[in-house]
């Protein structure tokens, strides 16, 4: 009961947030947004205990097919998100056929290579793509109206929240739990291990070219360097490593936590927050392995302060 | 007619062949034994059935139908279920989503249903602690959990490896009228065993294997007198 008016508040208060806030909250919270989206869509493949690199290249992919077809084929905006999300997936799923007969390290790895693969063939199709320098939009979407573009990007979270919600709460919960814990077990259990992996591969790839597409048209612009950037991946992990993986609110609050105090910092000690940052994520690696929400959620739960959520103490498991 | 039929069935790993030319054929309702000394190619057979591994020749024809071919999942849900020698519980669920998991994907149930299935299933087994996560189980829970998480996927055809080992008297006992249970419910089943007492309980029929060959076939007492079994357990007489 408590719980659900948590979640009631959080909502109204992201609904109502450009009411009463200037621009500048609203960039900070639309960043943050961004970053949770990928988190989460990290976290969910993660649950099927894959751990992918390649979160940022299906970023970066979604973001150059969204903007590349309005600027080359003159498309309409807010529909090149959609396209964005669209061609992301579909290149996960002709590549997941190779990519997911691997396990571990090497898919890791392979992820993460095709992260660059990605990149340098973008790099290498100047006229179509701009090239080394990239492409540049004539203008960010909704003529870059602050309240517009956050309620954007409010709805990819939203949808990325409500994607994690289903997987937790549907039968593909107990299937790619099932394929982290003993492959053998779930093959022998009726699992058809390789489809759950390709529909969670390919539906989280296509969330990330969602964001990566909303995020390009933020800002009305690519460019290998940056649309690829491994902030796209290594701040989503820290953030999913800090909240706590496996579960839906871990990302969230890593992702609100680490987002407001890495603004925090900036404004306090311009050069030095990333220092502070690393530490942080050290200190939360070491000392709460299982993450922030994991551990204060079982502590509560030891101690009887709220009812028991099957779920998330599974989650932690 | 029986309900699964193998066939000339031949496994190499690398260079050691684990089973060679095996044949043999399970009925509704028979419990059959297979026996033999360690490293006789039991577990083995066990993985070439359920699919788990896959045979170099041979076939594997279950209700009439070649499924040789077919992968472990596939053939879980056309009915052919089995538990594992060293139990393995799904780690981050409780004793009854293990059990549901076998109802969701092997049987088909939807969310709601498997739950009460995989509570049907917990009370046929008298497992008390369905909510229990597998870490704090017992040796005998976790078993019947395997089994369980087994007989969820409905299966026509059942292997149990080594289903007794590690447990006392009493809880043998208890799972010996478990299984006699089941087989009344008209299923097919084969247990690997190395306690003879319960080979002797529970078969109606037993397949000896050594160096995965049939060395001796037909019912406990008149196997367990063959010169050749007993050679193969204990060694030839100088």
């Amino acid at each position: 009961m408590r719980k659900n008016l948590i979640i009631l508040l959080l909502i109204v208060i992201a609904l109502t947030l450009p009411l009463y806030t200037g621009v500048y909250i609203l960039h900070i919270f639309s960043s943050i947004l961004i970053f949770l989206a990928l988190s989460l869509s990290w976290d969910m493949m993660l649950r099927t205990g894959q751990l992918s690199f390649g979160t940022a290249g299906f970023f970066g992919l979604g973001a150059y097919a969204s903007v590349l077809i309005v600027v080359n084929m003159g498309f309409n905006p807010i529909l090149s998100l959609l396209i964005g999300a669209i061609f992301s997936g579909f290149i996960a799923f002709i590549l997941g056929f190779i990519v997911l007969r691997l396990r571990e390290i090497y898919f890791a790895i392979t992820t993460l290579a095709l992260t660059h693969v990605f990149s340098v063939i973008i790099r290498n199709f100047s006229d179509f793509t701009g090239g080394a320098s990239g492409k540049i939009l004539a203008s960010a979407i909704f003529e870059g109206d602050p309240v517009k573009i956050y309620y954007l990007v409010l709805i990819v979270a939203g949808l990325a929240i409500i994607i994690s919600e289903v997987f937790k709460r549907s039968r593909i919960h107990y299937a790619i739990n099932a394929i982290r814990n003993d492959e053998t077990t779930a093959k022998s259990s009726g699992i058809d291990v390789f489809k759950y992996l390709l529909f969670v591969f390919v539906s989280t790839s296509a969330l990330q070219g969602l964001v990566g597409a909303v995020y390009a048209h933020q800002y009305a612009f690519v460019n290998p360097e940056s649309t690829f950037s491994l902030n796209f991946l290594l701040l989503p992990i820290a953030m999913a490593l800090v909240g706590g993986i496996y579960s839906t609110n871990g990302p969230i609050i890593g992702a609100l936590l680490l987002g407001l105090i890495s603004e925090y910092l900036k404004l306090i000690m311009p050069y030095g927050h990333l220092i502070v940052y690393g530490l942080i994520i050290v200190f939360v690696v070491l000392f709460l392995p299982r993450g922030i929400y994991s551990t204060i959620h079982n502590k509560l739960l030891k101690s009887n302060i709220i009812g028991g959520d099957k779920n998330a103490n599974t989650a932690s498991k | 007619m029986p309900i699964l039929q193998a066939s000339n069935i031949l496994r190499k790993f690398g260079g050691l062949v684990a089973v060679n030319d095996l044949s043999f054929s399970m009925e509704k309702g028979e419990i059959l034994g297979i026996i033999g000394p360690n490293g006789a190619g039991k577990t083995t057979v066990i993985n070439l059935m359920a699919g788990t591994l896959g045979v170099n020749k041979g076939t594997i024809e279950f209700k009439d139908k070649d499924v040789t071919k077919s992968a472990a999942h596939i053939r879980n849900r056309q009915g052919i279920a089995r538990t594992f020698q060293i139990v393995r519980p799904l780690e981050n669920f409780t004793a009854i989503e293990n059990i549901m998991v076998g109802a969701l994907f092997g049987k088909g149930d939807k969310l709601n249903e498997a739950r009460s299935s995989a509570q049907n299933i917990c009370n046929l087994l008298n497992i008390k602690n369905v909510n229990k996560h597998v870490d704090e189980l017992t040796v005998l829970e976790l078993k019947k959990v395997e089994l369980g998480r087994a007989l969820a996927a409905d299966p026509e055809v059942l292997f149990l490896d080594e289903i007794m080992a590690g447990l006392t008297s009493d809880e043998t006992w208890e799972l010996i009228d478990i299984v006699k249970s089941l087989q009344k419910k008209d299923i097919a089943i084969s247990v690997v065993e190395h306690i003879m007492k319960v080979v002797k309980e529970l078969t109606d029929r037993v397949i000896v294997l050594n160096k995965g060959q049939i060395i001796a076939q037909g019912p406990y007492e008149k196997v367990s007198e063959n010169k050749e079994v007993i050679a193969a357990y204990l060694g030839e007489e100088e």
